[in-house]
């Protein structure tokens, strides 16, 4: 549905015209000539979290062609032959050119999967001036899903796109419409696109793993709690399909931060809940967590192969094939564990019991859940202050030995105040909230970097120590100790890098922003 | 962007007929194709019922790149494209003397549409002028019909012999039969005389009053009339002229 030329469209105001013929308007010696009624099938493509669209970028396949497309302009950007239509793609995997860089752009990770399938009726007809010249083609289109069952209805519009060098006279084009030109509107190929996909109900439609709760200070923070269980445990069950059916890896990422999350919250803010009535959903989380490490350990390094690769000289590039063969071997198991987990009693059970759980309004005993009645506002600026407090205290620690286990720690401090903030943002002036976000991932990036590459490290020794000598074992173990010399390297500069970036952190700066965030709170 | 120029001193002898349809044949989804209309008279742009907007002339063909891709118009074809000639063509060969380096204009005008065109047509008018000279130069072919008769033949010589006394490949020269008549002896002894001259494609165009019709239909032949003679004449003569140019 991209336009190739300028292209107006034009909606009906209202109700359904009456049934007016086109052309009809058009000035004597003027007349229709009909061209063709097709049907074309559009499949519309896009990542999970709609990072086309979110980069003004339409992607749809019609006829054996892959076509990105400007959302403003409605011109295709790049365009891409595609015969069969894959139930998703990513980025990296098809041929190398303009299409590809740009997908690239807009998401190297997610995949570009198939999100609604809209097959569009056309009818056109030449529009002839008095030398029965085509000077433009009217089109009447109208949309119905693919899906035999789906009963949405479509806005219907006509287009008129003039031909080149006619864009000067239109208009005696536009009396070629069948109701006299102010019973229409016109609209953008955003808009127009935009009413398309609000009823055509894409896979994944509106989704965000990014948390925005518009949290009300005074409140209990026992229903701010609830609200944000409600949040996780949507965000993990939206996922749990692309989990199952193994798209990319970023469904069981945000599976996992939603468990994270979860629990990281009902850990730090215990006495919301009655410990005895809740021990049990700390103690699902956590085991729910433990059931994805493998898969995500798997993904991980299946995702750095390209990285790996070109860390080595190429003599030792085809040494790593056996490593990632057997990865993959092992996250195919490690996906089929974790989806029959899944698909079995306990996984269900358990979040049943979470949805009743958290549906439960009345809020607990004082004596056993202290919180409970507190408000928001209150238990958000003790709980910030009290994590705070752990990250830079563990944090002038890991000061002067930076070993690995202080910076290992330190990093689930952070994480952990990061879960707070990004709760209660709603609370503060959104400046301040910023700033602070924005040093906070300072220090995040290389505490995560850190881990990161020392995790790395450990499994590739592991793999180094476990590598059969007969299988052309000593290629591989070049490889591996080749690519531990260099996340070596890489992790020792990430480490002297720590002290600049935390000092940056623990500076007179940070704690005043802090009490601009916190102050007044506490009182509420 | 391959340049074909369909060029001939004598009027008459099939020049449009065959920049109509050659330029028709040429345009397919991959090789998008301009037609340009380089003869006042404006036949080619007759047989595609275009016009030139009123502010349209040669001063502004002579501008070049800009002033003449925003004059371009939409054939009802697709992918073939046509600038209009217009009457003040016919003062193009003075305006053209005038201006700096004349014979290296076209060339130099034209650039811009390299990006959007992978085959240019010129239809030329009947004349041997400074126009036509710069006409080749700008032209990776000249396409020349010739009528197989005694006269026709002199031209086509002379022709050649102008090549090469300017300084120009006289190698770019491509004659073919136009309106050829087999009923007509001296028609056929001329084609099996130059049957293996290699300045003359092998394919020729038969006399055809489908052709004719052309100014009645305005349309390409091979558009209305694709099985006619004519018409698969055109298709094969297309497919030895883009053999040639492709080498």
């Amino acid at each position: 549905m991209g336009n190739t030329q300028e292209t107006l469209y034009f909606r009906i105001n209202g109700e359904t015209p009456l049934v007016q013929a086109a052309g009809q308007n058009l000035p004597s010696g003027w007349s229709l000539g009909k061209i063709s009624t097709r049907r074309e099938r559009l499949v519309f493509y896009d990542t999970f979290e709609e990072d086309a669209f979110r980069n003004g970028l339409v992607i749809i396949r019609k006829k054996g062609v892959l076509s990105i497309i400007d959302l403003e302009s409605g011109l295709a950007e790049a365009e891409l032959p595609l015969s069969q239509t894959p139930p998703s793609f990513f980025a990296s995997h098809i041929p190398e050119g303009k299409a590809r860089k740009r997908l690239l752009q807009c998401s190297s990770l997610r995949a570009f999967i198939n999100r609604c399938t809209i097959d569009r009726f056309i009818s056109s007809w030449r529009i002839l001036d008095l030398n029965e010249k085509t000077v433009a083609t009217l089109d009447y289109e109208s949309f119905h899903p693919a899906d035999k069952e789906n009963r949405s209805v479509f806005s219907r519009y006509y287009s008129i796109t003039p031909l080149k060098g006619y864009h000067k006279e239109l208009s005696p084009m536009l009396m070629a419409l069948p109701e006299p030109v102010d019973a229409y509107r016109i609209v953008s190929f955003k808009e127009r696109l935009m009413g398309i996909m609000e009823i055509a109900e894409p896979y994944g439609k509106g989704y965000s793993s990014k948390l925005h709760l518009q949290l009300d200070a005074n409140a209990p923070i026992h229903e701010n709690v609830r609200r944000l269980l409600q949040f996780t445990i949507s965000i993990m069950q939206i996922n749990e399909e692309g989990i199952r059916k193994d798209i990319d890896s970023e469904f069981l990422h945000d599976f996992r931060v939603a468990i994270r999350r979860s629990r990281s919250i009902l850990r730090q803010l215990n006495g919301v809940f009655d410990p005895e009535n809740s021990a049990w959903a700390l103690a699902g989380f956590r085991e729910l967590g433990k059931r994805t490490n493998d898969l995500r350990d798997s993904d991980v390094y299946l995702l750095r192969r390209e990285e790996y690769t070109r860390l080595l000289p190429p003599s030792l590039q085809p040494a790593l094939n056996p490593f990632f063969s057997d990865l993959e071997a092992e996250k195919r198991l490690h996906h089929k564990q974790f989806s029959r987990y899944l698909a079995g009693k306990e996984y269900p059970d358990f979040m049943t019991s979470l949805k009743e759980f958290i549906a439960k309004t009345e809020l607990p005993d004082p004596e056993t859940a202290p919180l409970a009645a507190m408000s928001t506002g209150s238990v958000a600026a003790k709980a910030i202050r009290k994590a705070l407090k752990k990250v830079l205290a563990h944090g002038r620690r890991a000061g002067s030995e930076t070993g690995n286990a202080e910076l290992h720690e330190l990093r689930i401090d952070c994480k952990k105040l990061r879960y707070l903030l990004e709760f209660f943002s709603s609370l503060f002036p959104p400046k301040a909230t910023n700033q602070i976000i924005r040093q906070m991932k300072a220090l995040q990036d290389n505490l995560g970097a850190f881990v990161d590459l020392s995790v790395q490290m450990e499994f590739l020794q592991s793999r180094l120590e476990a590598i059969p000598a007969d299988r052309g074992g000593i290629g591989e173990a070049a490889a591996i100790g080749g690519l531990l010399t260099s996340l070596y390297r890489e992790r020792e500069k990430v480490r002297e890098h720590f002290h600049e970036i935390f000092t940056g952190f623990d500076s007179n700066e940070t704690g005043d922003l802090f009490d601009e965030l916190l102050t007044g709170l506490a009182e509420e | 962007m391959k340049t074909i120029a369909l060029y001939s001193i004598k009027g008459g002898v099939g020049k449009t007929a065959a920049a109509v349809n050659l330029s028709y044949l040429a345009a397919t989804p991959s090789t998008r194709t301009l037609i340009c209309d380089l003869d006042p008279q404006g036949a080619s742009s007759f047989y595609f019922r275009i016009t030139a907007s009123r502010k349209y002339n040669s001063e502004k063909f002579l501008k070049g790149n800009e002033k003449i891709a925003s004059n371009i118009k939409a054939t009802d074809f697709d992918k073939l494209d046509l600038l209009p000639s217009d009457l003040s063509y016919r003062n193009l060969d003075i305006e053209l003397s005038e201006s700096k380096s004349p014979k290296k204009k076209l060339t130099k005008n034209l650039e811009g549409l390299a990006d959007e065109y992978e085959y240019l047509f010129f239809d030329c008018p009947p004349n041997l002028t400074l126009l036509s000279e710069s006409v080749f130069r700008a032209s990776d072919l000249i396409l020349v019909p010739v009528i197989p008769t005694t006269l026709s033949i002199r031209t086509f010589s002379q022709l050649v012999d102008f090549f090469n006394d300017n300084g120009l490949d006289s190698s770019r020269i491509a004659g073919f039969f136009s309106m050829e008549e087999k009923r007509k002896t001296m028609h056929r002894e001329i084609v099996e005389e130059f049957s293996a001259n290699p300045a003359m494609l092998r394919q020729a165009i038969p006399y055809s009053s489908d052709v004719e019709k052309m100014g009645l239909t305005r349309a390409p032949l091979n558009a209305t009339h694709p099985k006619s003679p004519a018409a698969q004449a055109y298709k094969k003569l297309w497919e030895e002229v883009r053999g040639r140019i492709e080498l």
